[in-house]
């Protein structure tokens, strides 16, 4: 498909390749599927199987691999090793057109949809050249067929002619499925197709999830709520680390029993000791609220405590820290120190000692070819004025190793370029940037995402240290062992909102913010809001 | 809004967003438009003339069809810097190949047109298959044909065949021939748009890999852009030829960041994947029409370059302003 060499196969290869598998109505099994991207392996060794006629639940943490499983099934992401058959036919999958071509379609996390394109467009992309009317594209042709599949798939409110960009993410979504639908799907995959839906339209999704396996297709799943894996699924497979690790119907496994699976062995304790959080509020936010992604919502944090925030992904987390970050507008008041503050912009929100330190490293402010030692200084520069207000490299230097030590870089390596150091030692410069600010409240996103165990614990102790002096940190993390043996308590959010609230102890344990996560346990369904 | 919603209307209170039909700020362009036109007639009164337009339109084109060019560049979020050198190469060609031909020997301009779409392709293959950011690509392609221009003829002059000349001039019909180019120009995007290859190039400028992911080939698309743009490049040379009589070697830099400031001024987005060549031939228009306004009110010619970027940040500052006055979340 993109020039070089992959021949799409056609969907009746002339030569029939070899059987495999329980012959006919086998549906779609993979075996011992690997994928490495460079030195990372994200599949290690993956068994599926599932039958025509059945939904097949695909769960497992964030990172497990279920993403990648889909995109090797969708021709996206070419595989290592390993055998995909369908119905005892082994496939090559070397394109998003060849799967296609073996009717495997499927409902995109990331929607496949072009955002600058109509929904007509979008729906009808792979037949456009067949809609021509002397050349062109027969408007009247490409719409009718559009209302046509918009009809058939129960979206008869939507107008074909809308640009994609402008719709919600709900109905991208939901076009998404009509989209995949409109050629009968021999395998369906739909890769976490409700997580932006609200329940009305999430039922909309596993009804026709549930026609196509009636009709004999093979339905593949990955959801989040272990509700609905439950509610829908006739059997399952649980991924840990690229490894396919259990799979049977649904009944076969209690909560308890598939949260362990999914999480597998508990990491090593890397965690300090900490003091306790003090009693005095440092921060308080009143009916906080990021249209559409977050809240409205009330929070405290407390002087030299740590806050968890957790929950999977894409839950409102992020519109959360930026919100307090004063990065993304939000409704509500806060208070600082028992004082209403206003502020708009990160700006004013790190003059009130308010630092937010995203997840990317590179993306935000590293600069790759300055010192460690200037990119540490680089937000405090007011600070390290001397004579004539240019910088006093006396105390430039002074204060960039103060900072260096207590989140353990080599204060000898201070005049080498950013790009030297590995991510785990770039995000330790990011953070000493952050305290060279002297912070009141820190405001961390998934700061250990990706980086090594040895600068994962240097930047605990950091942390533990920070709060002894009565730094409040705030504190997202997808790891929810981080949440658990790191932070004073653990927020978890859940659809834009605090499911639920976790005092931190030896009794809690990660499945507790697991199960809240997915609902399995706490505020039950606030279905009908 | 009637009684009964039409599926439109609900859709758009599903969403909660207006149905922007037509790109925003392209009424604007549009207004804008007719006020320096208007204004023009106002101060040169003999320019309200079928025939003056024309010239105008005539001067005006090879600014047109690179702004075209350019386009295409830009909707696939790419840019040509070359469009100017590959018009001066097709330009000089012409001026020094095609001597003494003449009427029905004008075969010989096909090679030309040839070289014009090759160089495009040349872009194309570097940027596609290359994996060059096309700014770096068609900066050297831009060099490197301005200096084959001055290769071939290192100062202006050569000989133009009056068969081109005279269909530059000329009419086809009743019609100046100014207005029968811009016609096409305007055709060939109608027809672009709705052809499935324009699909894939608005596709791929939107999002690159979502276009992937349904199943189009991104890097065939890229080469298609950018052939084209050395295409109506060439054809920009030829037509310059005819227009001037000549060759102009060292001309094309001039008409280079005027094509993209159509572009801008016109509305497509530089982000790729929204606006068209109608707009940016609107874009040339707006440009075209304050410099003859200047020069038409008897003002000095920096006044002019002026104007023009004046207009550029006026018609951008306009547009943007939606997005400045509701503040968008910060990556």
């Amino acid at each position: 498909m993109t020039g070089s060499g992959i021949q799409p196969r056609p969907a009746a290869a002339p030569a029939d390749p070899p059987p495999f598998g329980a012959g006919d109505a086998d549906g779609l099994r993979v075996t011992g599927l690997g994928k490495a991207y460079g030195q990372v392996t994200v599949l290690e060794a993956v068994d599926l199987h599932a039958r025509p006629g059945e939904i097949h639940a695909l769960l497992g943490e964030n990172g497990a691999g279920k993403s990648t499983l889909m995109k090797v099934l969708s021709g996206v992401v070419h595989a290592d090793g390993g055998r995909i058959a369908l119905d005892g036919r082994e496939l090559t999958l070397g394109s998003p057109d060849a799967a296609r071509a073996h009717r495997i379609r499927t409902v995109f996390q990331e929607l496949s949809l072009v955002p600058d394109l109509s929904v007509a467009e979008n729906l009808l992309i792979e037949q456009l050249p067949r809609l021509r009317v002397v050349g062109t594209i027969g408007r009247r042709r490409l719409l009718r067929a559009a209302s046509a599949l918009l009809d058939a798939g129960g979206l008869e409110g939507i107008d074909p002619r809308m640009r994609v960009a402008e719709l919600s993410l709900a109905v991208r979504q939901q076009l998404e499925l009509v989209k995949a639908l409109r050629v009968e799907p021999g395998v369906l995959i739909l890769d976490e197709a409700t997580s932006a839906l609200g329940p009305s339209e999430s039922a909309w999704v596993l009804g026709h999830a549930r026609a196509q396996a009636s009709r004999g297709a093979v339905v593949i799943m990955i959801s989040h709520r272990i509700a609905e894996v439950r509610g829908h699924a006739d059997r399952l497979t649980i991924l840990r680390s690229g490894h396919s690790v259990a799979t049977g119907a649904p009944g076969d496994f209690d909560d308890d029993a598939l949260i362990e699976q999914m999480l597998g062995r508990r990491v090593e304790r890397l965690y300090p000791e900490r003091t306790p959080a003090r009693e005095r509020v440092v921060l308080r936010a009143k009916g906080l609220h990021v249209p559409g992604s977050f809240g409205p919502q009330d929070l405290e944090l407390r002087e030299g405590e740590i806050l968890g925030i957790g929950g999977l992904e894409g839950q409102g987390q992020r519109a959360l820290m930026t919100a307090l970050a004063g990065a993304v507008p939000f409704h509500g008041e806060i208070e600082l120190n028992g004082e209403p503050v206003r502020y708009r912009t990160p700006r004013h929100a790190i003059r009130h000692g308010i630092v937010f330190v995203p997840e990317d490293r590179g993306a935000e402010g590293l600069l790759l070819s300055h010192s460690i030692r200037s990119n540490i200084a680089l937000s405090s520069v007011e600070k390290l004025r001397g004579a004539l207000r240019s910088i006093d490299p006396g105390a430039e230097r002074e204060a960039t190793e103060r900072e260096a030590r207590a989140v353990g870089l080599d204060v000898r390596r201070m005049g080498e370029p950013a790009r030297n150091l590995s991510g785990g030692n770039q995000q330790k410069v990011v953070l000493a940037r952050a305290l060279l600010t002297e912070p009141r409240v820190l405001l961390l996103y998934d700061c250990t995402r990706g980086i090594d165990v040895g600068s994962k614990a240097d930047i605990m102790a950091a942390l533990a240290q920070l709060t002894a002096r009565g730094v409040a940190v705030v504190y997202y993390s997808s790891d929810a062992a981080e949440l658990v043996h790191l932070c004073d308590r653990v927020m978890v959010v859940r659809r834009r909102r605090i499911a639920g609230a976790l005092d931190c102890g030896p009794a809690l344990g990660e499945e507790d913010i697991l199960h809240l996560a997915v609902g399995t346990r706490g505020d039950e369904e606030e279905e009908a809001a | 809004m009637s009684a009964v919603a039409t599926p439109a209307e609900r859709a758009t209170r599903a969403t909660g967003v207006s149905l922007g039909r037509l790109p925003r700020g392209q009424w604007g362009t549009v207004l804008l438009l007719v006020a320096l036109v208007v204004a023009d007639v106002a101060v040169q009164p003999n320019l309200a003339d079928v025939d003056q337009i024309g010239l105008l339109l005539q001067t005006a084109l090879p600014a047109v069809l690179l702004a075209a060019a350019q386009t295409l560049a830009v909707l696939s979020r790419g840019v040509d810097l070359s469009v100017g050198s590959v018009m001066v190469t097709t330009n000089v060609l012409v001026a020094t190949k095609l001597g003494g031909i003449e009427g029905s020997h004008m075969w010989a301009i096909v090679p030309i047109v040839a070289v014009g779409v090759a160089a495009g392709l040349v872009n194309g293959a570097l940027i596609a298959y290359g994996g060059l950011e096309p700014f770096v690509a068609t900066l050297a392609s831009w060099a490197i044909f301005n200096g084959v221009a001055l290769l071939i003829l290192p100062t202006d002059g050569g000989a133009v065949p009056t068969t081109i000349t005279n269909l530059v001039i000329g009419k086809v019909g009743p019609i100046p021939s100014p207005y029968v180019c811009v016609a096409v120009v305007l055709a060939f995007w109608w027809f672009l748009r709705r052809s499935p290859l324009g699909v894939r190039i608005l596709a791929v400028g939107s999002d690159e890999s979502r276009a992937f992911l349904n199943g189009i080939d991104v890097r065939r698309t890229k080469l298609w852009v950018y052939g084209m743009s050395g295409l109506i490049a060439g054809l920009a040379g030829i037509y310059l030829a005819g227009a001037t009589s000549s060759g102009t070697p060292a001309a094309g830099d001039g008409f280079l960041l005027p094509s993209l400031a159509a572009v801008v001024i016109g509305g497509t987005s530089l982000a790729g994947g929204r606006g068209g060549i109608g707009l940016s031939v609107m874009g040339v228009l707006v440009l075209t029409f304050i410099t003859d306004l200047v020069t038409n009110l008897q003002l000095p010619s920096w006044v002019a370059i002026v104007a023009n970027a004046a207009m550029l940040l006026l018609v951008v500052s306009i547009r943007s302003l939606p997005n400045v006055l509701s503040r968008k979340e910060t990556p």
